[in-house]
């Protein structure tokens, strides 16, 4: 059984739907990322998940129980942390912590284990006693992520956790999730930064306009759109010869030359052995390589290639 | 239960961390009681006296009797010197307003029927010396009656009679007909510890919105939402917190001035509870609704602010009578029921007096409450 199943999830306002039949599911122990660009509906399908919405149709279950008939089950099961920092900037880091935790039933020496952990999990252990006022925004994301795990959620949800901090605190927080996940949490992460939903997701879901328009692991993405790879060559001179007999290779879709045909761009189809036949051409003509360069398909450029837009657009 | 008691507690943590907050809740009001009560008390306070009785002859114990006596309480607080000098001392450096040295053949010469008399000291406050003067002439007075008694019916008449006498010894008013008392029968200092009690127990209801809006602003409440408790319970609790801010507010206010200002509050503080209270849940009702038709947390500030404000101007809060200017206007704020109820247990009524303001109030604050419960899914939807 999958840990989240979205079926037919609508999300409407008057007659706008800013979620449009949602279907999805999310396996036990797995880091999911949800790309897409502001307006595609990740925060709106997050908060119906997290029960701060509530949904127009369809129907999303969460271990099993459904957050329209048992919210309050779903909600024992999930930590949530918001893309606002939702801490208290009078109370202290360790008195954010155990508020939330009190509200979330924890009592007595378990608050108190539960608090420490969540501090010293985030790195923030010696600021315990330290108002968030004083901390960095790095460290104001992490306090806010504390807020979400100290009652060991089954999932955790992350809209955008790593907005507008520093390159030091962004790592931590994704060496964060990836340890969470090692101990047993399966993770929703939203990002406007594809390259860390790349890093860190084992799955990936692409929505817009409030429609899944893709969804499995990034190869399987890759494939269902047909993505193309580009080889660069760098060489010590042209050869028309080995220009033709390249062209001519039944996996080269595209070959382009520049700098007088000393830089050789050819894009690829999906062969496991058109690196070495091209090298083999080259070789044969008594080209040397003086430099190789692979370009890969990313998730923006997926996402360019499905909307014909890019992931930052506004 | 649990969820309800840990949100209120939180939320006076936080508010007890807000220095601004705290003065402007609990100091300010101190002192706009403490400016406005002063500048318009006109009341005498007892005048300091240091007395050194020298005398130990027959009049000694009659003396010190007189001192002692309830009947000038009000108007002479006496201070024991150990002897003329200091009582000197005392007028001198301050610490009394007034001398009185009692000499050592006082009772002798009285007795004799010669001529006897106190020396005094007068103080720097003229005031203070015209009601001490009062009482020592009042007793001297009485001396020389009986002196005369003395000479015409003998010594033992005069020591039976020279003790303290049931009348008091002056009398203080004020000037005019006692109906046109601009501050009631409260004095200024009672007048404006109530109005602005009541004021700033107004803008503690404040806080109670002012919390949710910020909440919302800042992104906790939505938090809270996505928690497996009732939210109804969370929101009670954030709202229970400003009312636990009001309670601390007014015990402060109250015991500060019934100690430090010496404002008579009534013994009856049961119903100055329900006074406070009542006066609490008006403003977190009024500043609910206004947060529901401002929405954002400054521009409910402003407008509460002023509405309260401007409900203490009309009620006299600012400017003792002018509610008998404005007719019955004045009538229409929290603030005049919930003023009136407190001067009247100030002024000594009882309960069965006062239940008509508590009712109108508690109306005031039930309706306030209702249309404000109606109003806070506004407040606190989910999504701005």
């Amino acid at each position: 059984m999958s840990l989240v199943a979205f079926r037919e999830v609508v999300k409407k306002y008057d007659t706008v739907l800013t979620v449009n039949h949602l279907t999805f599911t999310i396996e036990e122990g797995e880091i999911f990322g949800l790309l897409g660009p502001n307006g595609a509906g990740k925060s709106t399908a997050i908060s119906m998940l997290s029960g701060l919405l509530d949904l127009s149709g369809g129907e999303i279950m969460v271990d099993g129980y459904s957050i329209r008939k048992q919210p309050l089950e779903v909600k024992r099961r999930i930590g949530l942390v918001p893309q606002e920092l939702a801490i208290y900037e009078s109370l202290t880091a360790r008195e954010n912590v155990t508020f939330f935790a009190k509200l979330y039933g924890l009592r007595g020496k378990l608050l108190q284990e539960r608090a420490d952990e969540a501090l010293q999990f985030v790195g923030l252990r010696e600021r315990a006693k330290d108002k968030p006022s004083t901390f960095s925004g790095g460290m104001k994301r992490r306090l806010n992520i504390a807020c979400a795990i100290m009652h060991r959620p089954k999932l955790i949800i992350m809209d955008e956790p790593t907005v507008g901090i520093d390159p030091q605190s962004r790592n931590h927080i994704l060496e964060s999730v990836r340890e969470l996940n090692r101990l047993g949490s399966t993770v929703i992460y939203t990002s406007h930064y594809m390259e860390e939903v790349e890093t860190i997701c084992s799955r990936v879901g692409i929505l817009d306009q409030g429609k899944l328009i893709a969804c499995g692991t990034k190869e399987e993405l890759k494939r269902q759109a047909g993505q193309e790879e580009k080889l660069i060559f760098e060489i010590d001179r042209r050869s028309d010869l080995t220009m033709q007999e390249m062209k001519a290779h039944p996996s080269v879709k595209e070959l382009a030359e520049s700098d007088n045909g000393r830089t050789v761009e050819v894009t690829v189809k999906e062969s496991p052995s058109i690196l070495q036949d091209l090298l083999f051409i080259m070789q044969k003509h008594g080209i040397t390589l003086r430099k190789l360069s692979r370009i890969e398909p990313n998730l923006e450029s997926l996402f360019l290639q499905m909307t014909g837009r890019t992931l930052r657009d506004e | 239960m649990r969820i309800w008691l840990t949100t209120a507690y939180y939320e006076l943590v936080k508010y007890s961390r807000m220095r601004s907050v705290l003065i402007i809740l609990i100091g300010l009001p101190l002192l706009l009681i403490l400016l406005l009560g002063s500048a318009f008390d006109t009341e005498i306070k007892p005048a300091k006296l240091a007395l050194y009785v020298g005398d130990q002859g027959e009049l000694s114990a009659s003396v010190n009797e007189f001192w002692i006596d309830d009947s000038i309480a009000s108007y002479i607080k006496v201070i024991k010197a150990d002897s003329e000098r200091e009582v000197q001392d005392f007028v001198q450096e301050g610490t009394a307003d007034y001398g009185v040295y009692v000499p050592a053949d006082f009772s002798k010469r009285v007795m004799a029927g010669e001529k006897a008399e106190w020396q005094t000291f007068s103080g720097r406050y003229a005031e203070k010396n015209i009601a001490a003067d009062a009482v020592v002439n009042s007793y001297m007075a009485n001396i020389n009656l009986q002196l005369a008694a003395t000479a015409a019916l003998g010594s033992g008449a005069a020591v039976q009679s020279a003790g303290p006498r049931d009348e008091p010894p002056l009398m203080i008013g004020t000037l005019g007909n006692p109906e046109d008392r601009l501050f009631g029968e409260t004095s200024a200092m009672q007048y404006y510890a109530a109005a602005y009690l009541i004021m700033f127990l107004l803008y503690s209801g404040m806080s109670a919105a002012l919390a949710l809006l910020q909440q919302k602003e800042d992104g906790t409440l939505q938090r809270m939402y996505a928690l497996p408790v009732s939210f109804r319970t969370v929101v009670s609790g954030i709202l229970t917190g400003a009312v636990f801010l009001a309670a601390l507010q007014s015990i402060v206010i109250i015991t500060f001035t019934k100690y430090v200002y010496h404002v008579q509050w009534s013994s009856q503080f049961l119903w100055i509870a329900l006074i406070c209270l009542l006066t609490t849940a008006s403003g977190v009702g009024l500043a609910i609704i206004v947060a529901s038709i401002a929405g954002s947390a400054k521009s409910t500030q402003t407008l509460f602010s002023i509405l309260v404000f401007t409900m203490t101007f009309v009620s006299g809060g600012m400017m003792a009578g002018i509610q008998d200017r404005i007719g019955i206007t004045g009538k229409l704020s929290v603030n005049h029921w919930a003023n009136e109820s407190l001067r009247a247990l100030m002024s000594g009524s009882d309960f069965s007096a006062v239940s008509h303001e508590i009712g109108i109030l508690a109306v005031i604050a039930s309706v306030l409450f209702m249309i404000a419960m109606m109003r806070l899914p506004k407040v606190v939807k989910k999504h701005a």
